[in-house]
């Protein structure tokens, strides 16, 4: 149970990551720093 | 304190061995964006309850997100600059909304036409800390533009039966048109 619940906030925190690489504004708010590494998966994507 | 707590999350789940060390970058930054839109939603929320305004506040947090994605625009440097930022266009517009009752679907017009030029010249802009590229660039201004004509009909479907949210609505646009002119100063004043 534990550990379906913490692949779900796993997963949560990944497609978050993902869907906000490469916008220009994610949600409008002050944009972190995007990693490197989401930009090479966005590429191989 | 955002980024902390996104990286407090991170941390629990590696040491749960849920993720792997190496790509805890990513969690954190998608744990800091939800976070972040969450603080956002709370502050619409506020405010729209306060002002007894809770679809009005939506209807800006829905047009804000969904045409600043593609098109970018003036982002303060700090989440703290940005969440007094969002709350005080938030509640600008929502007051704005109400004061503007009267108006004509003409000054409607021209508002939109405001925010129409900046998005044919300006869009999409990025920002520093994320970077697009020139092919995203070229679709994202397709986008823009489509979504800007979605805006437009919305926005006469509006004024036809619910006139307040036909304000709302552009009067959100013009806000988004005017970061984007901001962030363009901005950066032209730093090359200077």
């Amino acid at each position: 149970m534990k550990k379906d619940l913490l692949r779900v906030i796993a997963k949560l925190g990944y497609n978050s990551a993902i869907k906000a690489a490469g916008a220009a504004s994610r949600y409008g708010t002050y944009q972190p720093e995007e990693p490197e590494v989401l930009q090479k998966l966005r590429k191989d994507k | 304190m955002i980024h902390k707590f996104a990286q407090m999350v991170a941390d629990f789940l590696c040491d749960n061995d849920t993720i792997k060390e190496e790509e805890k970058e990513i969690y954190i930054y998608g744990y800091e964006i939800i976070i972040s839109n969450i603080v956002n939603f709370l502050i619409i929320l506020s405010l729209g309850l306060l002002l007894h305004q809770v679809i009005d506040g939506f209807l800006f947090y829905i047009v804000f997100v969904i045409t600043r994605q593609y098109c970018g625009g003036y982002h303060a440097n700090t989440y703290l600059k940005c969440n007094i930022l969002f709350g005080t266009l938030c509640l600008v517009t929502l007051c704005f909304s109400n004061m503007l009752y009267d108006t004509s679907f003409i000054s409607l017009f021209i508002l939109f036409l405001i925010y129409i030029g900046c998005i044919l010249e300006y869009a999409p802009i990025d920002n520093e800390h994320k970077k697009i590229s020139a092919e995203d660039k070229k679709k994202y201004r397709k986008i823009s533009i489509w979504i800007s004509i979605l805006w437009s009909a919305v926005d006469i479907v509006l004024f036809c039966t619910a006139k307040k949210y036909a304000i709302t609505l552009t009067i959100t646009l013009v806000i988004i048109a005017m970061l984007m002119v901001i962030e363009i100063n901005r950066r032209k004043e730093l090359l200077e």
